[in-house]
């Protein structure tokens, strides 16, 4: 495990340069092109002395990640707000979205993963696949803007685009989740779906499965108990790598809905070439990425104790 | 044809000769303006209705066809051209090379691959070239790794040090004993590529970091339809739908191929 966390470092640490090279690699005067006409020339100087630049490129690197270590994440070039304050009010946002897709996930992949394994021939099995199949290719800003539209604006059912926070109304903040978090959620529901459908098949295949049958169990008992419980564990694996995407995801999901999370946060940046905050939210998401497929990587050794047996043989 | 069947290729086929011949399908300039006739619901005149400058929205969408094949299957090519030599190349040295190589990939790879995307656009700035080299950079890792999978079995094959045995030189055996007998994992995750490809060139320019205005491009028409959603609502539905059906179509074939391979 520890050699697992050191190559997530130093797959972060090789990351941290790419970004970072988003601003070093700018043509010119990198100052000059982030500020562009919108400061004065001592601002441009401020810029020119707090990014380094007189300094060689890879010392410009070690002072920008002492800065990012310490948490200074630099100020928005447009309105001067610290990047560290704007992620500490949308990372929150992302996490609830995240966390509302993941329901939407487990609510699509469950049922129809479990019943395409057991009833593998059956008419439905066939429509599930097709649905499958419709909803990994839809892309998600137009079913995003089908739904506000047939939700939001044709039916009034749920608030077509916003974001109202819980401590304001919990019932409004929940129906204004919803819509973001099918959007989001629906395409790797459909993925887990499947993945789900795979694994079971697998585990239904085995010896233990038959014995369980042969002791006379109730079949619902095999199947949610039994193997179910089995398939769980690469289910959880690609889980935890597919609840990461949500942080790519969620830069089209909150432009669509207007949720203003670490995405749409992204999104006006690199609109507005406000480098600095782009750079930052990029670094912080692939940060959260790889530490999320870290920590699943750690709950998969600690959820299976047969990694963890052949580990220990391993060094014996 | 025959190996594929026809159903799934048939959509995509359709698209190839659009886009080829956009200007005879098409009954109207994408990018003439009539302001007398703005967002109109499908008519026989516009049987797709049009858009808030008048503008015909199934020749945009005809034209829009070329855009999304060019940087979808563009890029996938160019991602192929560039990952798989650099695969093989890695995979049939070892050593350092290969673990330099392969670390820098799995970087890659390790970004979300719309947040990759968005850095490099952001990089670059925004338009149709720059969201193509976006999703190139995007898609090279996965061919890089297919074809470095390939070559680390191919490698230790009797056929392939026979040849080392014969005095091939390493160029030779890499292109000529290695290569053909890694193509056919690539020739599977070439459609897949692709559709990943038009989603991701069609997000890009639904954000406005893609196509720019007035190119027409299905993604981009989807984010100008938004604000006529109440007046218009079949205006976003036409391009969605298209994007849809394209990248059903490439998966599709994708799963028919593998599907033949394991037979």
């Amino acid at each position: 495990m520890l050699r697992r966390a050191a190559e997530a470092l130093l797959t972060i640490l090789l990351a941290s340069m790419l970004v970072f090279a988003m601003t070093a690699a700018l043509p010119g005067d990198p100052a000059l092109a982030m500020l562009g006409d919108r400061g004065t020339p001592e601002q441009l100087q401020a810029l020119r002395a707090y990014l380094g630049l007189d300094q060689p490129i890879p010392v410009q690197y070690l002072r920008w990640l002492g800065r990012v270590l310490r948490g200074d994440l630099g100020h928005s070039l447009i309105n001067g707000y610290p990047v560290s304050a704007l992620l500490a009010h949308a990372f929150p946002i992302t996490l609830q979205l995240s966390a509302w897709s993941l329901v939407i996930v487990v609510v699509i992949a469950f049922p129809t993963g479990v019943y395409a394994a057991t009833h593998p021939r059956s008419r439905l099995a066939r429509v599930l696949d097709w649905y499958h199949g419709f909803a990994l290719a839809m892309p998600v800003f137009w079913l995003g803007v089908l739904l506000s539209w047939f939700f939001g604006v044709w039916m009034r059912w749920l608030p077509p685009s916003g974001f109202i926070a819980f401590a304001d109304d919990p019932l409004r903040w929940a129906k204004a989740m919803i819509l973001p978090a099918v959007s989001l959620g629906l395409g790797v529901g459909s993925i887990m779906g499947r993945f789900v459908q795979a694994a079971l098949e697998d585990v239904l295949g085995r010896d233990f499965i038959r014995t369980a049958r042969a002791k006379g169990l109730a079949e619902h008992g095999v199947i949610w108990i039994h193997a179910l419980r089995n398939a769980l564990i690469p289910i959880l694996t690609v889980f935890g790598i597919y609840a990461g995407f949500f942080l790519g995801g969620a830069v089209i999901t909150e432009s669509v809905f207007a949720v203003p999370g670490m995405g749409s946060a992204l999104w006006r940046a690199i609109l507005s070439r406000d480098y600095l905050v782009t750079q930052s939210i990029i670094l912080v998401s692939v940060v959260g990425f790889i530490a999320i497929s870290l920590i699943t990587d750690v709950l998969y050794a600690w959820v299976d104790p047969r990694i963890r047996y052949s580990r220990a043989e391993g060094r014996s | 044809m025959k190996i594929l069947g026809p159903p799934c290729v048939v959509p995509l086929l359709v698209l190839i000769v659009t886009a080829m011949f956009a200007p005879v399908l098409a009954q109207y300039d994408p990018l003439d303006m009539d302001k007398q006739s703005t967002l109109q619901a499908p008519s026989w005149r516009h049987p797709m209705g049009t858009d808030q400058f008048g503008r015909d929205i199934l020749s945009r969408l005809i034209y829009g066809t070329r855009v999304a094949l060019a940087i979808g299957l563009g890029a996938t090519l160019a991602a192929a051209a560039i990952g798989v030599p650099l695969g093989l190349w890695a995979g049939s040295l070892g050593g350092k090379t290969d673990a330099a190589l392969m670390r820098g990939v799995d970087t890659l790879l390790a970004i979300p691959p719309v947040l990759l995307a968005l850095a490099l656009v952001a990089m670059l700035g925004p338009g149709s070239v720059n969201a193509g080299i976006a999703v190139a950079v995007v898609t090279m890792p996965q061919f890089a790794r297919l074809a470095r999978a390939g070559a680390l079995a191919e490698r230790e094959q009797e056929y392939t040090e026979a040849a080392v045995a014969l005095g091939a030189n390493w160029r030779w055996v890499v292109f000529r004993t290695i290569f053909p007998n890694v193509l056919s994992p690539i020739t599977v995750q070439v459609p897949i590529a692709a559709s990943r490809a038009i989603l991701l060139e069609a997000s890009l320019s639904f954000l406005g970091l893609g196509t720019q205005p007035p190119t027409p491009s299905w993604g981009l028409m989807v984010s100008e339809s938004r604000s006529y959603m109440y007046t218009v609502p079949t205006y976003g539905i036409f391009p969605g739908a298209l994007i849809a059906v394209t990248v059903l179509s490439l998966n599709n074939i994708s799963d028919v191929v593998r599907r033949r391979r394991r037979a």
